[in-house]
């Protein structure tokens, strides 16, 4: 199954552990489909519990999905209307998991052998074996760690080891857990970067799990966002971050300032219009999706574009302007951050390390009208 | 592709459309290539534990003084209008309950001063339990009644110091027995009660002495109702094992004309010809008994399961400083040595090496001799008896730990079909040794092939009694896998056999290991199925003891038990290595 169209297909995919109800939303996934070219990097994005694990481990083979199919290249893993399935140790996947799973009785060369040793129909003498474990090794940087004792090594090294192993026999998908969520924070840096740079280099169909948005932006060719086991968006990581579908997904990728307001009459995509807030101020916002009347959506401002100015500064063409007063400061270096309290709620603004605004003095906050975005807002 | 519509939530039709048929499967895999092995195991569990169960409850219906296959209840009638059951009941719970008592005491406390204390001595206390474990308990009665016999050194001394003729103690006699018994129990004891005090967290006994109380204000206020739950369960399971006793009644009590239900069953088992009816109906009545009894240790060992207080990593319990009475607690170390192991092995070394039996004393030590060892050494009897132990005891605890191994793995791991299998091995606890006794002989009986006297029958019967020993250790030792070890293997492409093999085996095998040794020192010791069983060519050391003994041959037994103990000893300080090593499952004995 090497060589041909190794598109990964995946149709309705569902599996639910108990449905939804009133309060909690379902434990696992709703049904969800998507379409991986060969050597795209996908993520799978959302808070915990969404249901991104449920999603991966069916596609491992590791749970069997309720309903849906899956399909690698020209093989049928799973299909729930012709009952067809592809027992998880026929799949050829790799993966890495949250725990690494690094046998501990066996050396770093006989974890990573492994996948070679046990693979049906296909014999290799040891002189294969040696030189595609050292490949491996090679490849994840743990060249002359073949002799050591798994768990004689450092977490990073683990997780190497762990990656070695997922890839030996290179697989026609490589699966990955939260792989960098054990790491303290400076060998994940680092890590991410390897394992972009790695995988771009196989050329392998990635499926990515995480929860941290820095990791899904910077790293993946395709974000998925996922709440509750629902998938929210998909799309690159500039089309998530620049056109949010929804205020879960602008909330989700990075802080911002969600103003609530309601749409009077239908919206066309990407038109430009003004809405009431519900504390009553009219703003001119842009709609990067269509929205229909009578719709609860929610003016999304991130702090980074909102400025500030003294009351009665002459305001740009184009603009909103918001009157409110100063709550807290804070500085952080390379940045002062304001919290300004409005008549109803409060907005957060970053501006420049030396702005000089006192706590209680009143300023106008304001905002380009093409940095505001008008969401659909689900939560209300 | 649009997001939104993929996206649109299946909130009325999911529950509906999913197919209830697969919502238990399970990446193991489906079909019969998992229900298969699942369902062999499940068979060889059922033809093992359900038949003895089965046969007892049906000869205890049958009436073999009047012709025809009608059930009847005829046996329990005359059971139950026998006063003498009553006296057998209330002898056998006052038997074991005092029993109970004193090892617990004698155990709990030295546990607490080698594991919570700065006491002296403290590797005394592990030597005493190592070589006790592995002294078969014929052996201490066997010096035990030297000991404390009429004409043994205690009596003796008595008599001159009193100047009268009576007695200090009776040792065929209920006191007697219970010191007897006591004393064979407070190594396990010992054992049991170090796993729990080590497990007790030393911040909170810190915390009362901060409070300003002292060292036994705490031990009163704080350790003891901690340690409450646990030692309660363990109150519980010696008892059970304690009613179930079977060497000091029938050694001790039978001489003594003292009737308990053990002794009862081998008593009508062995009346010419035996009363299988009657032995039967006592059997069932044990069974419910111990059923009880274990009912009531689940509850309570479940509660004490909430009082273990480890807090993870780096938890190390600090010893108390005891002061000025760090004296007091080697003192009682050295009580503890002297009386369960120094006392007994000394009597049992004195009688080895003395030509006939005679009370210690400095003018017979110019005739002692090794003609006893010579003479087990050479005697092919021996050798033959020492190597059926071997064979059997071999046998029996390696098919009960692969057995538990592999039923281990099924049931903690959910295979499909494998919901019965803990019950199916847990079953044979409700069978004390005597009575899985009774039942295999009328297996043996009814079986065409002549399982009858042989070697194979005593390794079937020490398997389903085992079992549920070796699932002790085999369990926790699974559980302590991390379920991603065997995904990640099914995923490189292993099978589940190869998963077995390659991943869960490897990392079982300490607790495996622990587990075989454990089976092999109890099988090797146990007499009370091995004698029921025993044919003439099929003897188990502990019977042939038993044989001699009743024979007179004091001084070979002696012989024949110093050279069993000291290689049994060596084994129980391998086992009690590795369960130290395998932190987790200690205390799992
Ligand atoms: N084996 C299971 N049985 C029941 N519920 C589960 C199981 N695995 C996951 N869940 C539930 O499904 C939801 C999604 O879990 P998961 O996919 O692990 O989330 P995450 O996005 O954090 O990886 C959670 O609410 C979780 O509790
Ligand atoms: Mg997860």
């Amino acid at each position: 199954m090497h060589g041909k169209d190794m598109t990964l297909e995946v149709r309705n995919l569902g599996k639910l552990y108990w449905p939804k109800n009133g309060k909690t939303p379902g434990g696992g996934i709703q049904p969800i489909s998507f379409s991986l070219k060969p050597g795209t990097f996908f993520t799978l994005l959302g808070p915990s519990g969404c249901g991104k694990t449920t999603t991966l481990r069916c596609i491992a083979g590791l749970e069997q999905p309720d309903e849906g199919s899956l399909r690698l290249g020209e093989t049928v893993f799973f299909d729930a209307d012709t009952d067809a399935l592809v027992p998880l140790n026929r799949r050829n996947i790799g993966m890495v998991f949250q725990s690494y799973a690094i046998w501990p009785h066996m050396t770093v060369f006989e974890n990573v052998a492994f996948p070679l040793r046990v693979e049906k129909g296909v014999k290799r003498d040891k002189a294969q074996i040696a030189r595609m474990v050292d490949v491996a090794l090679t490849t994840v940087g743990l060249a002359g760690y073949a002799s050591r004792s798994a768990t004689q090594l450092s977490g990073g090294q683990q997780q190497r080891v762990a990656l070695a192993r997922a890839i030996v026999r290179q697989p026609g998908l490589l699966l990955l857990d939260e792989p960098l969520s054990n790491l303290d924070a400076r060998l994940r840096d680092e890590m991410r970067n390897e394992l972009k740079r790695l995988q771009k280099q196989i050329g392998i169909t990635t499926v990515y799990v995480t929860h941290d948005q820095h990791e899904a932006l910077e790293m993946s060719d395709v974000i998925a966002v996922i709440n509750a086991g629902v998938l929210e968006q998909m799309g690159s990581p500039r089309e998530i971050y620049d056109r949010p579908r929804n205020a879960f997904v602008a909330s989700f990728m990075g802080g911002t300032n969600l103003l609530p307001a309601r749409t009077e009459a239908a919206v066309a995509e990407d038109a430009r219009q003004t809405v009431r807030l519900e504390a009553g101020q009219d703003v001119s916002v842009v709609f990067p999706y269509a929205v229909p009347a009578g719709r609860k959506i929610a003016v999304s401002v991130r702090p980074e574009a909102v400025q500030l100015a003294p009351v009665g500064t002459p305001l740009p063409a184009g603009w909103n302007e918001l009157i409110g007063k100063v709550g807290t400061s804070g500085f952080l270096g390379n940045m002062m951050r304001y919290s300004i309290d409005l008549p109803t709620g409060r907005i957060e603004a970053h501006q420049p390390p030396d702005a000089g605004f006192a706590e209680g003095d009143a300023v106008s906050v304001r905002f380009a009208a093409d940095k505001a975005l008008g969401l659909i807002d689900q939560a209300a | 592709m649009s997001a939104t519509q993929l996206a649109a939530p299946a909130e009325t039709g999911a529950e509906a459309r999913r197919p209830a048929r697969r919502k238990a499967a399970n990446w193991r895999g489906r079909g019969w290539r998992v229900r298969l092995p699942v369902f062999a195991v499940t068979t060889i569990l059922a033809l093992l534990v359900l038949p003895p169960l089965v046969i007892l409850v049906r000869t205890s219906l049958t009436d073999y003084s009047a012709p025809g296959d009608d059930l009847t209840l005829y046996n329990f009638t005359s059971l139950f209008a026998d006063p003498l059951l009553y006296v057998s009941a209330f002898n056998s719970v006052l038997f074991a309950a005092l029993s109970t008592l004193l090892s617990l005491i004698i155990g709990a406390v030295v546990a607490w001063i080698v594991e919570r204390s700065n006491a002296p001595f403290k590797r005394l206390a592990v030597l005493t339990t190592v070589i006790s474990l592995g002294t078969p308990a014929i052996l201490y009665v066997y010096a035990w009644v030297f000991l404390l016999g009429r004409a043994g050194p205690v009596n003796a001394t008595w008599r001159w110091l009193t100047g009268t003729r009576d007695n200090l103690v009776d040792i065929y006699s209920i006191p007697g027995m219970v010191l007897v018994e006591g004393f064979l129990w407070v190594p396990l004891v010992f054992l049991l009660c170090s796993a729990t005090f080590k497990r007790q967290n030393a911040d909170l006994e810190e915390a009362a002495r901060m409070s300003g109380a002292n060292v036994f204000d705490t031990v009163l206020r704080v350790s003891l109702p901690m340690a409450k739950p646990a030692l309660l369960g363990l109150a519980l399971f010696i008892f059970i094992r304690n009613i179930e006793a079977f060497d000091v009644p029938v050694l001790l009590g039978t001489p003594g004309g003292i009737k308990l239900l053990t002794s009862d069953v081998y008593l009508a088992m062995t009346r010419v010809p035996p009363d299988l009816g009657h032995s039967s109906a006592f059997a069932v009545i044990m069974i419910l008994l111990v059923s009880v009894l274990l009912y009531f240790y689940g509850r309570v060992s479940r509660s004490a399961d909430r009082y273990a207080s480890v807090t993870g990593k780096g938890f190390r319990p600090r010893p108390f400083d005891l002061g000025r009475y760090r004296w007091v607690g080697g003192a009682i170390i050295l009580l503890n040595f002297l009386l369960v192991l120094a006392a007994p092995l000394s009597a049992i070394l004195w009688n080895s090496v003395t030509p006939f039996v005679r009370p210690f004393s400095i003018a017979a030590l110019s005739n002692l001799s090794v003609g006893n060892y010579t003479q087990v050494l050479t005697d092919p009897y021996y050798l033959d008896m020492a190597l059926n132990t071997v064979i059997v005891a071999t046998a029996a605890a390696t098919v009960a730990v692969a057995l538990t191994a592999v039923v281990a793995w099924f049931s903690v791991r959910n295979f499909p079909g494998s919901q019965a299998l803990e019950h199916l091995v847990s079953l044979p606890i409700v069978l004390p040794g005597i009575v899985l006794g009774v039942a295999m002989i009328q297996i043996a009986l009814r079986t065409p092939f002549g399982l009858y006297g042989t070697l194979w029958l005593i390794v079937i019967a020490f398997v389903i009694r085992y079992m549920p020993y070796g699932m002790r250790y085999a369990q926790p030792g699974v559980m302590q896998i991390h379920r991603e070890l065997e995904e990640a293997a099914g995923i490189a492409g292993a099978g589940q056999a190869g998963i077995f093999r390659r991943v869960v085996f490897p990392l079982l095998s300490p607790a495996l290991l622990a587990a075989w040794l454990f089976i092999f020192l109890l099988a090797s010791k146990e007499l009370s199925i091995a004698i029921l069983l025993a044919g003439s060519n099929s003897k188990t050391i502990a019977v042939a003891m038993f044989d001699q003994w009743t024979n007179g041959q004091a001084g070979e037994v002696a012989a024949l038990g110093m050279i069993w103990t000291v290689l049994m000893s060596c084994l129980a300080a391998l086992m009690i290595w590795l369960t130290g090593k395998d932190k987790k499952s200690e205390g799992t004995l």
